[in-house]
């Protein structure tokens, strides 16, 4: 896979590796956290710690964070004879967008890594927090300091130098454009416990509208979406696949979702009603779609429309839901995204030639 | 009163009617209770919002700078119960539309959108980000008119609450001009590409939450009053401050240069 180069005017390093370990949560001794983790290979090289599938209520997550890198790498960026410690500091910046949490934590160089301990409260975040490791500049240069390499060096304190892989801390799993209407599980289809989903193993996803509520079940053996799903990077395969999944999923999903609901009418013969479907999930969505028709007509003129439709015109009335599951999902967003993570990606490569 | 969140799907239901309270919208569909969230006083609420549009205060410059703390006082909720945008849409419904009627003309991310256009989230994130510790004075600082809360405020640098604090005082202290804090917005972000923002003013996280006081259950009187005090948690060193403001006034020549280009 083709390697993204950040340019900088000054030696910069992304050779940063980071590693979380040894989870635990000090109000609960001995408790085990089911830590998984998804890696991915995309131009960010994010890593995913997936807390989401807890099956308890967590209050506080504390760990352990190492940051190393090459030792020549570093050697690029301190002058001749600097001592790396006082010259060079290193952070882990901890950043929750939904709770606007940002902070970051300096770690304590020793024998060549820099180790920190890091806590999280579980009411100061949510959704996914991003731990991004990056070193910077602790003093400021004298001027005509002579680099190792002959190359530029950031002269002025806190400058950044380096940065490492961003690990992606899952809290609650993602909710993407099904907007919490519909529950998600991952599940090995394989294994699944039904038949349909076990005999079509190799199929990325499956909507099941037989419950109280639609749950949309994702394959988890499809490794490459599950890692593409959770991903931040904004450029890259997995930026692109991300995109393009969302889109593909999604479509379909409100395309069934619409369909159930409008079968879901009850329009008795000779009678002027029509009765709602007795289901909340369905009328939630009939409002949706409703809103989405056009508003010339009164509720319940467009209402009766989609009856007549699916009574006497699906070939009229599938189309026609398909083209609002586009909107509500906002298909050209989404492909014009991906398109934009492709284009960047292939800028900074063109870039870095 | 439990606290519930609001899907988003009501978005489609909401029209200048219902911003004007001219009809009543049904949240019934749309309602969800909070698993484990606890409880709002609601008659707290309404009865401080009540207070603050009778004092005829000027509302691009005096409201929100006297009712932003006092909300955040009154609505002791985590952090991660904030980031749920339903439950300000529910909060918006329940005690907030004659402030955000006072306030603005009919939009619907003022009910519906994300911390910063929400009508009620902003008031409570602005405070939470700006405060220092139990000291809400920051907050005021930030909220002085919409240009000062935009630019100290919505950027991504701005969940740095040091730097959102630094922000604040040098506004205040330089008087600045809707202009002058573009530029200076605009050359903080272009810095950031090669910066680091905590490195330029580190403050250690603060573990510690107070307790007591996100626990305890105030009495309208007592956030109306002239001085509430937040909790006693993530306070600012000095350092930390002061170092920031230095940096963001040695940008500050140059956004002048660029102003008179």
């Amino acid at each position: 896979m083709p390697q993204t180069k950040l340019l900088y005017p000054y030696e910069y390093s992304s050779q940063i590796r980071l590693v979380a370990r040894d989870p635990y949560d000090p109000a609960e001794e001995g408790r085990v956290f089911k830590w998984a983790t998804v890696e991915e290979e995309s131009s960010e090289e994010v890593s995913t710690l997936d807390l989401s599938h807890e099956d308890r209520p967590w209050a506080r997550i504390c760990f352990k964070v190492e940051a190393s890198m090459p030792e020549e790498e570093l050697a690029e960026l301190v002058p001749l004879g600097a001592d790396v410690s006082s010259d060079l500091h290193m952070y882990l910046s901890i950043i929750c967008p939904a709770t606007r949490l940002r902070e970051a934590v300096e770690l304590v160089r020793d024998d060549n890594v820099w180790r920190g301990d890091i806590t999280i409260r579980h009411s100061h975040v949510r959704g996914t927090v991003q731990l991004t490791p990056f070193l910077v500049r602790a003093t400021d240069l004298p001027a005509g300091t002579a680099p190792t390499s002959g190359l530029m060096l950031a002269t002025d304190h806190a400058m950044r130098v380096g940065e490492g892989r961003r690990l992606a801390l899952v809290v609650d799993p993602p909710n993407r454009s099904l907007k919490g209407l519909v529950k998600t599980v991952w599940e090995r289809f394989g294994e699944s416990s039904d038949a349909t989903r076990r005999s079509n193993d190799s199929l990325p996803f499956d909507l099941d509208l037989g419950g109280e509520e639609p749950v949309l079940f994702l394959n988890s053996s499809q490794t490459g979406m599950r890692a593409a799903l959770h991903s931040r990077a904004r450029t890259g395969a997995a930026a692109v696949m991300r995109h393009t999944v969302n889109a593909a999923i999604a479509q379909s999903v409100w395309l069934q979702l619409f369909l159930a609901a409008v079968a879901g009418l009850d329009c008795s013969e000779g009678s002027e009603e029509i009765g709602l479907p007795s289901q909340q999930w369905k009328r939630r969505v009939l409002d949706t779609l409703v809103a989405q028709l056009p508003s010339n007509l009164p509720r319940d003129e467009r209402i009766r429309s989609l009856v007549q439709m699916r009574d006497d015109q699906m070939e009229t009335l599938v189309p026609r839901l398909a083209f609002v599951a586009q909107r509500v999902v906002r298909m050209g967003r989404l492909i014009r995204d991906a398109e934009r993570a492709a284009e960047r990606f292939l800028d900074l490569q063109e870039g870095s030639a | 009163m439990i606290i519930h969140r609001v899907k988003p799907q009501v978005s489609a239901m909401i029209d200048q009617e219902v911003w004007n309270g001219q009809r009543q919208l049904d949240l019934s569909p749309y309602l969800v209770e909070v698993p484990d969230a606890g409880e709002v006083d609601i008659d707290l609420l309404k009865g401080l919002l009540k207070d603050a549009l009778d004092r005829h205060l000027d509302k691009e410059t005096e409201l929100d700078q006297w009712l932003a703390p006092r909300f955040h006082s009154a609505l002791r909720i985590a952090p991660r119960l904030a980031g749920d945008a339903g439950v300000w849409t529910w909060l918006c419904f329940q005690v907030g539309l004659p402030y955000l009627r006072h306030r603005w003309p009919f939009n619907l991310y003022r009910l519906t959108g994300d911390f910063k256009r929400n009508g009620l989230s902003r008031l409570w994130f602005f405070s939470e980000m700006a405060r220092n510790g139990a000291d809400y004075a920051d907050v005021r600082l930030v909220l002085r008119n919409p240009s000062t809360a935009q630019y100290a405020m919505e950027n991504r640098y701005a969940m740095y609450r040091p730097a959102v604090i630094a922000f604040g005082r040098l506004a205040e202290q330089r008087q600045s001009s809707f202009d002058e804090m573009k530029q200076l917005s605009k050359r903080i972000n272009a810095y950031l590409s090669l910066r680091s923002l905590e490195a330029s003013g580190y403050m250690t996280p603060d573990e510690g939450i107070d307790v007591d006081w996100w626990n305890d259950r105030p009495t309208l009187a007592e956030v109306v009053g002239k001085d509430p005090k937040g909790p006693r948690d993530h306070e600012v060193p000095d350092k930390a401050i002061r170092e920031l403001m230095v940096w963001y006034e040695s940008l500050l020549p140059e956004a002048d240069d660029e102003e008179a280009v």
